[in-house]
């Protein structure tokens, strides 16, 4: 009893010492890139590994007007929030009307086409660029809201699993009451499938905002540029990287989005686990 | 109101299908567009000679495919072998760590929920962030892997280029990834684990098992349907991923290195032969399909033996 006493002890120990130098793997690139950014690019190459010995801001004031980063961050604001926003109405439609039908032919077979989505292996990289050029949703702000907002795939299935599990009384006595279906559809059933919509939203929204290869495919002029794109082209040169200049940047976009993580973290974890479950 | 006249108001707003589904044409439209034409339209255009800067396009039959399978043949097989070699890293040491960090990290004290959620941040943080990050890291002059490894006097370092080989530039990849993305097999293991009554576990210990025993003959069986839910998504993953290696490597020339799906992204930025990109998208193609489907396969069969 005793030796099963000690060898349970020692597992855990050991458990919780993996917890313990995994900690460490994930903070020492975060604790190189802040101290990178708080150094001179000559003290970098000096001294990679230590402390700043005169910390300066100027990084970040250079990050900021050199990165071009307010207007990087004024596209990537509209990009995400547009295309979360459509792609949120555009999964509500679908979804309540889908849920009406289901006990239809069509119905089924709609719901079947928008699930194959799950299954079509997403391969058509040049054949949608070329798509996207022919249309002219190539190099400007509304094809990537537009883009953005058409995989309603896994949106419909995670919010029509939810909607299966609302009594239909609810809508029948909306109906009977004389409720329109946009009533019914915005006023009663929208509030009742809120989490499922917050989980939807959560990560269309995160996709987008850090979305950096597919951006760099179709928005192509400086002008158009999202942070990420700003990060990895305003301070990349082909033989030479400004690390001071580019973490300082790095810095600069990442706080917002840790401040967001720290306050909404239940959301986030909340999301990502609920996208499995279906 | 009488019974009859209400069944007759719903009788009558059921029957409007028609109404729902034209209220759904936009959406889906724009869905079957963008969200599934251009996956499937690569099959056509892999039979052409075409490029972005030409407007006419050329019938070529299969000749695309020829060329991967005899010019480039070292290259296609490269390519594929790093694919795997992705693949089943990231499969086999993210799925490992994950669950360990799970296990040790299961009660809900207020300590192992700081640890969670510190595992999971960097999921918030760009892909691009933590390539940058990492890209300094492994830099082959400054980087910081390079001086650590200097000061420690291990020989050839610094200056050495870590990407050297490409097996080992595979791997270090990989690493990022899953340094990046361990947050999410953390937070679907657990709350697999959450499902598992506690009882069970308590009374194995009652009657003389080990933390160990308690594992391999309780905890483990009634997790393997998550496990087998992750592992086909790690393994769709590690096909798709494209973002690091094109971002942490270098990121417009193609590279010995490449994935395939990091060495059709290249070719889509930077090359205009769209003929050969679109072969190599349905050779993709395949190969995902029939991934997913034995996987699909084994996951039923998995789950039938341990639920039923």
């Amino acid at each position: 009893m005793i030796r099963k006493e000690a060898s349970n002890k020692a597992v855990r120990l050991i458990g919780f010492l993996i917890v313990l130098v995994y900690a460490v793997i994930l903070t020492v690139p975060l604790f190189f890139a802040v101290m990178t950014a708080f150094k001179s690019e000559q003290e970098r190459v000096i001294n990679p590994i230590g402390f700043p010995e005169n910390p300066s801001f100027a990084n970040f004031v250079t990050a900021w007007t050199e990165g071009n980063l307010l207007m990087a961050a004024k596209n990537s604001i509209i990009i995400s929030c547009g295309s979360t926003l459509l792609l949120l109405l555009s999964v509500i439609i679908v979804s309540y009307s889908l849920n009406r039908i289901r006990d239809t032919k069509i119905g089924v077979a709609l719901y079947m086409l928008v699930l194959s989505g799950m299954f079509i292996p997403r391969v058509g990289g040049v054949t949608g660029l070329m798509l996207r050029r022919d249309l002219g949703l190539y190099n400007n702000l509304w094809g990537e809201i537009i883009c953005g907002a058409a995989g309603i795939t896994t949106g419909v299935f995670l919010v029509s699993g939810f909607l299966r599990t609302i009594p239909r009384d609810l809508e029948e006595a909306a109906m009977l009451d004389g409720a329109s279906d946009k009533q019914i559809c915005f006023r009663v059933i929208v509030p009742v499938i809120r989490p499922s919509l917050v989980t939807v939203g959560i990560l269309a929204f995160t996709g987008s905002w850090n979305n950096a290869l597919g951006a760099m495919l179709t928005l192509r002029d400086e002008s158009l540029h999202t942070i990420p794109m700003a990060l990895l082209l305003n301070f990349t040169r082909e033989y030479s990287m400004e690390y001071t200049t580019l973490f300082a940047g790095v810095l600069i976009t990442c706080i917002p989005v840790v401040i967001v993580y720290c306050k909404c973290q239940k959301y986030f974890v909340s999301a990502l686990a609920g996208s499995v479950k279906g | 109101m009488t019974e009859k006249s209400k069944l007759q108001i719903l009788k009558q707003k059921y029957k409007r299908k028609w109404k729902y589904i034209l209220v759904m044409i936009p959406s889906l439209s724009l869905f079957v567009l963008f969200g599934i034409y251009p996956h499937l339209s690569v099959f056509p255009m892999s039979l052409y000679d075409w490029s972005p800067i030409r407007t006419t396009r050329t019938f070529v039959g299969l000749h695309n495919f020829r060329i991967m399978f005899t010019v480039e043949l070292a290259d296609t097989i490269d390519r594929a072998g790093n694919t795997l070699l992705y693949i089943f890293g990231l499969f086999a040491i993210q799925t490992v760590l994950s669950l360990i960090l799970a296990l040790a990290l299961q009660k809900n004290t207020a300590r192992n929920k700081f640890f969670r959620a510190y595992f999971f941040l960097p999921m918030v943080f760009s892909s691009t962030m933590v390539s940058m990050i990492w890209a300094y890291m492994y830099d082959p002059n400054l980087g910081i892997i390079n001086n650590i490894l200097g000061a420690f006097g291990v020989e050839g370092y610094p200056g050495t280029y870590l990407f050297s080989e490409n097996w080992r530039a595979v791997i270090l990849i990989v690493l990022v990834h899953i340094w990046a993305n361990i947050g999410y097999p953390i937070t679907i293991l657990t709350s697999g684990l959450n499902t598992i009554s506690g009882d069970l576990g308590e009374a194995a210990m009652i009657d003389g098992a080990t933390t160990w025993q308690t594992f391999w003959k309780i905890t483990f069986p009634l997790l393997l349907p998550t496990l087998f839910r992750l592992s086909l998504m790690t393994i769709a993953t590690g096909a798709m991923a494209s973002d690091y290696v094109v971002m942490v490597g270098s990121r417009t020339n193609s590279m010995p290195y490449d994935t395939w799906a990091a060495y059709m992204y290249k070719q889509t930025m930077s090359s205009t032969d769209y003929g050969g990109v679109s072969a190599a998208a349905v050779l993709m193609f395949f190969l995902l399909a029939i991934a997913s489907l034995i996987q699909f396969l084994a996951m039923r069969k998995i789950e039938n033996s341990v639920l039923g």
